[in-house]
């Protein structure tokens, strides 16, 4: 399946779901946030959520700052 | 927006109010100089430990007048509508029980009288009704309508209203309302206007937070000194000020300074405030409010009342006349709300002020050109 | 008689607030953090880098101990302030937001124009809203109507350690403010922070003086002791006051 994260292209499986595609950009920080088309995908549904074809995916993280 | 009543009493509630007794000048001294003063700052420069150092705040009163307002004395002139009045307030010449010839003037009468002071050189015209029936929010947006063609400024002195009334009013061309508290001290305000359409200690409290609120330009409150002890009253009158320059940033804010003198003979003074008292609390506001106008009227004596001018007051009433009608009469034909002490017409007030180097300002702003 | 810092109905016993950027790791950010004794600390938020997923900076900090206050620095108007703040709430953090509009990199100095657009779709959003802003007292007014819950006004610009250079206008803003003023940005040393709070500001908040002092640990706790002692001398009154020569003619000789 065609999808974008943080603005690249990407292929993945059909039924990859938001944990596994952490897992492969090797993401585990407790402090990420995942956008799916613009809407925040709660934690407690990273497991369940199916990435679809096309979705536009932002993977963001707390960082430090002022 | 917390009304000012809620943080009235949290103040009265802290351990500033003992300030106020304090006798020692060593802990007001160094007060004098400072630029931003606190509340506990306020009760010091108010007690008994100041009074030996009023020569020295004064001279600091002068310097941050002249910072703000230079040689500037803006001259208006009250208009009274009516001295008819439900109210049984016991200081005042108007109240119910006084035997006085009772007058209200129709609004053709209003139009006349703007017409006669208009001519004394007067530009700023305080239109002045007590409780008074049948003369409501119409009746003074149509007076105010009709004297905007002479006076470039229109302010009321009123009993308090709804935000509303206030708009209506700004939309009909008044600039500013004035309405003094009497007393904050609430269980003498009571006692004062029990049964008097005026009892509403609270109603009036907030009544100049809804006319900031309705966007009025000018905001002057005052205490009727005399009723109640001094420093308690200046020290409310001063947060309360504070709290409407904060609340109401767009709107200026100026201190009315009337001070009980004759009264109707059925009533004597309670806290008499002395000529020094008097300049204590002007010099005392001026340290704490900067940038308020402080407002003198004709209840004071030529001679006393100029020599204010350097401590602090930035606006003088002119060629008054505290009876309606009393432009137009040759002579008194109806009862004054009080007498006046400074019998000078507003030209012989402005060649005085100017005698004395200061400037006498009739009109400092008009609307008129921008709206 | 307690003098907690309120906001919003919140309180805190801590003024010093801290931010948790440029730090050389996370630990060190860590033990400074804690020096400092802060309640409040600012995060920013930001794309991960697919190619280099880093070790994340925030995860030695206990967030619950902590009330996490998000930034939306990188946000150039008020569309992507509010996006930011926006996905900051959804993904779990409360609904507490710095807006920090600085569309010119080089100096960082906030928008006036697009925080307050920010802060009024913010506080409508249902945030509790702290603007980053200029020192500027008018703004601090318009800033307050639309329903900020403190104001922040700049003491110098971000990261320059240049101290208060807006005192004037800050003394203003503090004078007029009906909620907290909060001094940030620019604050260098611990002494700038005991000048705002001897100017009567409610709290301040500091940064890149943790983060790049040569001892972070000993700088926050610099900062804690000195924003505590200006609070003092605040409160108690400073006693110096300029004496001025007294002149000729008595003022009040007329007094009978």
């Amino acid at each position: 399946m065609n999808i974008t994260v943080n603005g690249k292209a990407n292929q993945v499986d059909s039924g990859t779901s938001i944990v596994m595609l952490l897992s492969q950009y090797k993401i585990n920080s407790p402090m990420t946030i995942v956008e799916v088309n613009g809407t925040v995908i709660p934690k407690d549904e990273w497991e369940s959520h199916a990435v679809q074809e096309n979705d536009q995916i932002e993977i963001i993280q707390l960082m430090g700052g002022g | 927006m917390t009304p000012f009543w809620d943080m009235l009493n949290r103040i009265e509630q802290s351990d500033v109010m003992a300030l106020l007794e304090n006798t020692s000048a060593e802990k007001v001294r160094p007060l004098i100089g400072r630029p931003r003063l606190s509340e506990a700052d306020l009760a010091l420069l108010l007690s008994k430990g100041a009074t030996p150092l009023l020569e020295e705040m004064a001279q600091q009163a002068r310097r941050i007048t002249q910072a703000r307002f230079g040689n500037a004395v803006s001259l208006y002139a009250p208009l009274y509508v009516s001295n008819k009045c439900s109210g049984t307030c016991p200081y005042c010449g108007f109240k119910k029980t006084q035997k006085i010839k009772r007058r209200t003037l129709s609004i053709d009468e209003v139009e006349a009288e703007g017409e006669v002071l208009s001519r004394s050189g007067i530009q700023h015209v305080l239109l002045v009704t007590g409780d008074c029936p049948g003369k409501g929010v119409e009746f003074l947006c149509e007076a105010a309508r009709r004297l905007k063609k002479r006076f470039p400024s229109v302010t009321v002195e009123i009993p308090p209203l709804d935000e509303a009334d206030y708009r209506a009013l700004t939309e009909c061309g008044v600039d500013g309302v004035t309405l003094y508290q009497e007393t904050y001290d609430k269980a003498l305000y009571d006692e004062l206007h029990r049964g008097s359409p005026k009892d509403n200690y609270m109603y009036r409290l907030d009544a100049l937070s809804r006319a900031g609120a309705a966007g009025m330009r000018k905001l002057n409150l005052g205490v009727l000194w005399g009723l109640s002890d001094w420093r308690y009253d200046a020290f409310r009158l001063a947060l309360h000020a504070r709290f409407l320059e904060k609340n109401h940033w767009r709107s200026q804010i100026l201190l009315g300074m009337p001070r009980l003198h004759n009264v109707p003979g059925d009533f004597t003074i309670p806290c008499k405030v002395s000529d020094r008292d008097f300049v204590h609390i002007i010099v005392t506001m001026r340290l704490f409010l900067h940038d308020a106008g402080i407002v003198v009227s004709t209840r004071e004596k030529p001679g006393f009342r100029d020599n204010l001018l350097a401590i602090g007051a930035t606006q003088f009433s002119a060629g008054s006349k505290t009876e309606p009608g009393g432009y137009s009469a040759a002579e008194r034909q109806s009862g004054a709300q009080f007498e006046i002490d400074d019998q000078r017409s507003p030209k012989a007030v402005e060649a005085d002020l100017a005698r004395l180097g200061y400037d006498p300002v009739f009109k400092d702003w008009d609307r008129g050109f921008i709206s | 008689m307690s003098d907690n810092l309120v906001i919003a109905g919140r309180t805190f016993s801590s003024r010093l607030m801290v931010g948790t950027g440029k730090f050389s790791s996370a630990q060190v950010m860590k033990e400074a953090v804690e020096a400092s004794g802060a309640e409040i600390v600012t995060v920013a938020l930001r794309r991960v880098d697919l190619d280099a997923p880093s070790d994340n900076m925030l995860a030695a900090l206990d967030m619950d101990k902590y009330l996490v206050l998000a930034n939306t620095s990188g946000a150039r108007d008020a569309k992507e302030a509010v996006r930011l703040a926006k996905i900051a709430r959804d993904g779990g953090l409360p609904p507490w937001v710095k807006i920090e509009v600085t569309p010119d990199p080089r100096t960082l100095l906030p928008d006036p124009v697009e925080t307050l657009k920010a802060a009024e779709e913010l506080v409508k959003a249902g945030f509790t809203v702290l603007p980053y802003m200029p020192a500027d007292p008018i703004l601090a007014k318009h800033l307050e109507e639309v329903g900020c819950a403190t104001v922040m006004p700049l003491g110098s610009m971000i990261g320059s350690g240049m101290g208060i250079r807006t005192r004037d206008a800050i003394e203003i803003i503090i004078d007029n403010a009906r909620v907290p003023v909060v001094v940030d940005a620019g604050l260098g040393l611990p002494s700038h922070a005991a000048e705002a709070m001897e100017m009567g500001a409610d709290a301040v908040l500091a940064n890149t003086a943790l983060a790049i002092a040569r001892d972070p640990k000993q700088i926050a706790e610099g900062f804690k002791l000195a924003t505590i002692a200006g609070r003092m001398g605040y409160l108690s009154g400073p006693g110096a006051a300029s004496r001025e020569a007294r002149a000729s003619s008595p003022l009040t000789g007329f007094i009978r």
